[in-house]
């Protein structure tokens, strides 16, 4: 049994009666489910979703050492800015620009249920958006990072704790025979992030290769980095 | 008076080049560097409209008042910056504030606050304040208007390069026990101890000779303090934090047996660190879960005082009656750390206490996240302190379990050190985020609370 919902019930945009029932399933079965914290819970749940908050951790854009920036191996920590503003403070986000936030909350998706996070329509109405990139996958451990966009003519104040996004949930139809091998899969992509996280990405050659192309134009990279050269032989 | 200025500006003014955000205790300190700062540019504008006094011996009194400013801000440049680095993106604010709030439950050392700063050394300091007070008195009663460097504040001071870590920063448990030892004023109770064992093992010697015994026994004791009170804090945690910094597995018996002149010996530290941990009820889990960190403070536990050695080029024949001496003093030292607590250190109960770690240990198997736990179709919050002991002894044992849950490339599956290193720094964010949740404001039940 992987919840009390019966079977021909499981489809469509899970309920906030079944999100509470699979948040109270014990962490072993595939089919629990977690949103941790999980503040003012009478307020949280709509009846077929889930308010979530923002997080306190931010990665703002900044002017790469480059005069470009290409995504590639080396880029992860090149372009983004680390800020933290603990609970009760605010950070500004200037007209048009974008910031990566995460929510207060960490997420443990079900094996069988797919998620997409939506800007509050509170929210939505000041020209703030949150979300690019907004489905997530079934088995999803982590805090969601968000793209929060101000899309408005006017700088904006974010104040972490606050609702900013709403969950809804959807069943997927995994066939009966393989869920024990769906929920055995966790994906070390974006695994369990607690903070808005900056994407990986591999070298363009290594991408491009993958579908037959040998030659790929890149821009060659100052390197700091030491040449280590392999240690001599002892002469007899 | 021009140059004074300058250092002083160049101290006090913040030099960052965005803004940070900082604990309170930080925000208070920087605060009061700032007025400082501010109240001396008013003092010395003014001085320099006074013309100078043509007694010399009084404008040399003028003189030294200003070598004392000066001097003053050399202390404050230890501080300053550093403590701005530690700010809350580069410090573990929800374990400081958890460890804040545990020494304010303890008698005598309620509103005592942590004022972290950064080091460069690989080490973590706690820094005596006894002189700074003084010298910040004695400045305040210079420059009018000067505010008092401020009372309760522990200074203390983390590896820059720690910043992101939570085991290995439970060593500012220890460095906590530096500040109550100072702030209680131990060493009047202690020293008296100290006397009574020189007098019997030293016997009569060269004041010189004797205060050389006296401060050895001083620091010997006092660690062993800060050790058993940092364990009082945070439990076994602290001993594994400690066996994982200084390298205490790969060490071999003299190295573990050997005293130096500040630090008694691991194999001495250890047999205090297996007391404190009985005492508080800890080893029962060590015993079930603790593995190969749990036998090694069982192992050094057991290593006979007879092994200790402490050699001193300096005063070599002194070296041996110090070592009887503080076999006297040794069994003291729990004794004061109990009644600095008085009843306020983290305890193990077994029981429902075991399935709490337990519970613990499970979520971060899945890669979850251990703040809301559920039990029987009840949701719980952990105990802070069973939160890290649990996520400790995981981060020791368990991630193979959770590295075999996640799908890899077999590459990845290869290198298994990397793999290690990666979710044992997951398991540490995990861990840091539970504590953080467990902070905010929540009508849920502790589990064996």
């Amino acid at each position: 049994m992987v919840s009390k919902t019966a079977e021909h019930e499981r489809r469509g945009v899970l309920t906030s009666h079944e999100i509470k029932e699979r948040l109270l399933l014990d962490i072993n079965l595939p089919s629990s489910m977690v949103i941790t914290p999980l503040l003012e819970e009478k307020t949280a749940f709509d009846i077929d979703s889930v308010d979530l908050r923002l997080g306190t951790h931010f990665l703002f854009p900044r002017v790469p050492p480059r005069a470009y920036f290409c995504p590639d191996e080396d880029s992860k920590d090149s372009f983004h800015m680390r800020v933290h503003v603990p609970l009760g403070d605010f950070v500004v986000l200037p007209p048009h620009h974008t910031v990566l936030g995460a929510t207060l909350e960490f997420i443990k998706l079900l094996f069988d249920v797919a998620g997409e996070i939506l800007t509050k329509s509170s929210v939505a109405r000041t020209f703030t958006l949150i979300e690019t990139a907004p489905w997530i996958h079934p088995n999803y451990r982590g805090c969601l990072t968000l793209e929060i966009a101000n899309v408005s003519n006017t700088a904006m104040l974010l104040y972490p704790g606050r609702r900013i996004g709403q969950m809804v949930l959807m069943h997927v139809a995994v066939q009966k025979s393989k869920e024990s091998e769906v929920a055995a899969i966790l994906d070390n992509t974006y695994f369990g992030p607690v903070y808005p996280e900056a994407p990986p990405f591999k070298n363009p050659e290594v991408d491009l290769s993958n579908i037959g192309i040998p030659s790929v134009r890149v821009i060659p990279k100052p390197t700091w980095r030491p040449t280590i050269k392999p240690p001599k032989k002892k002469k007899r | 008076m021009a140059s004074l200025r300058r250092l002083i500006r160049s101290v006090y003014l913040p030099r960052d080049e965005h803004e940070r955000s900082h604990r309170a205790a930080t925000t208070d300190f920087l605060n009061y560097i700032c007025t400082l700062g501010l109240k001396t540019e008013v003092y010395l504008q003014r001085l320099a409209l006074v013309p100078p006094n043509p007694d010399p011996k009084m404008a040399a009194v003028d003189r030294e008042e200003l070598t004392v400013l000066r001097k003053f801000w050399f202390d404050l440049h230890e501080f300053a910056q550093p403590s701005r680095n530690a700010d809350t993106l580069h410090s573990p604010i929800v374990l400081i504030s958890q460890l804040e709030e545990h020494l304010s439950r303890i008698p005598r050392l309620r509103e005592c606050r942590l004022l972290i700063s950064h080091t460069t050394e690989l080490n973590y300091i706690q820094y005596p304040r006894q002189e700074l007070r003084e010298r910040g008195g004695e400045y305040a009663g210079i420059v009018p208007g000067a505010p008092r460097f401020p009372r309760n504040l522990a200074l203390i001071a983390m590896p820059y390069s720690q910043d992101e870590s939570l085991f290995s920063n439970l060593l500012i448990c220890h460095e906590m026990g530096h500040f109550a030892f100072e702030e209680l004023e131990l060493e009047i109770d202690l020293s008296r101890r100290i006397g009574r064992a020189l007098r019997k093992h030293v016997g009569h010697r060269s004041v010189d000779d004797l205060s050389w015994c006296h401060e050895r026994l001083w620091y010997w004791a006092e660690e062993l303090f800060c050790d058993r009170f940092a364990i009082g804090l945070v439990g076994p945690s602290f001993s594994f934090s400690y066996i994982e910094l200084l390298d205490v597995i790969g060490m071999n018996d003299d190295e573990v047996n050997e005293f130096e002149d500040t630090h008694p010996s691991h194999s001495c530290r250890f047999y205090e660190h297996f007391e404190q941990l009985k005492r508080c009820g800890w080893w029962p889990l060590l015993d079930r879960l603790g593995g190969s960190y749990a036998s090694l403070i069982r192992k050094l536990r057991n290593i006979s005082p007879l092994n200790y050695k402490f050699h001193s080029k300096e005063k070599s024949a002194l070296a041996p009656l110090v070592m009887k001496a503080f076999r006297d003093i040794q069994p003291y030292v729990g004794h004061l750390v109990t009644r600095t607590f008085q009843g306020h250190e983290a305890r193990f109960h077994g029981g429902q206490h075991f399935e709490c770690v337990e519970a613990i240990q499970k979520y971060l198997g899945w890669g979850v996240v251990p703040a809301t736990l559920v039990n029987n179709g009840r949701a719980f919050y952990p105990d802070p302190v069973l939160l890290i002991n649990a996520a400790y002894l995981f981060y020791l044992e368990g991630i193979p379990v959770l590295i075999n849950r996640i799908k890899q490339k077999r590459e990845e599956r290869a290198n298994y050190i990397s793999q290690r290193e990666k979710w044992g720094k997951s398991v540490e964010q995990w861990t840091l985020k539970a504590l953080e949740d467990l902070r905010l404001p929540n009508d849920r039940e502790f589990w064996a609370w």
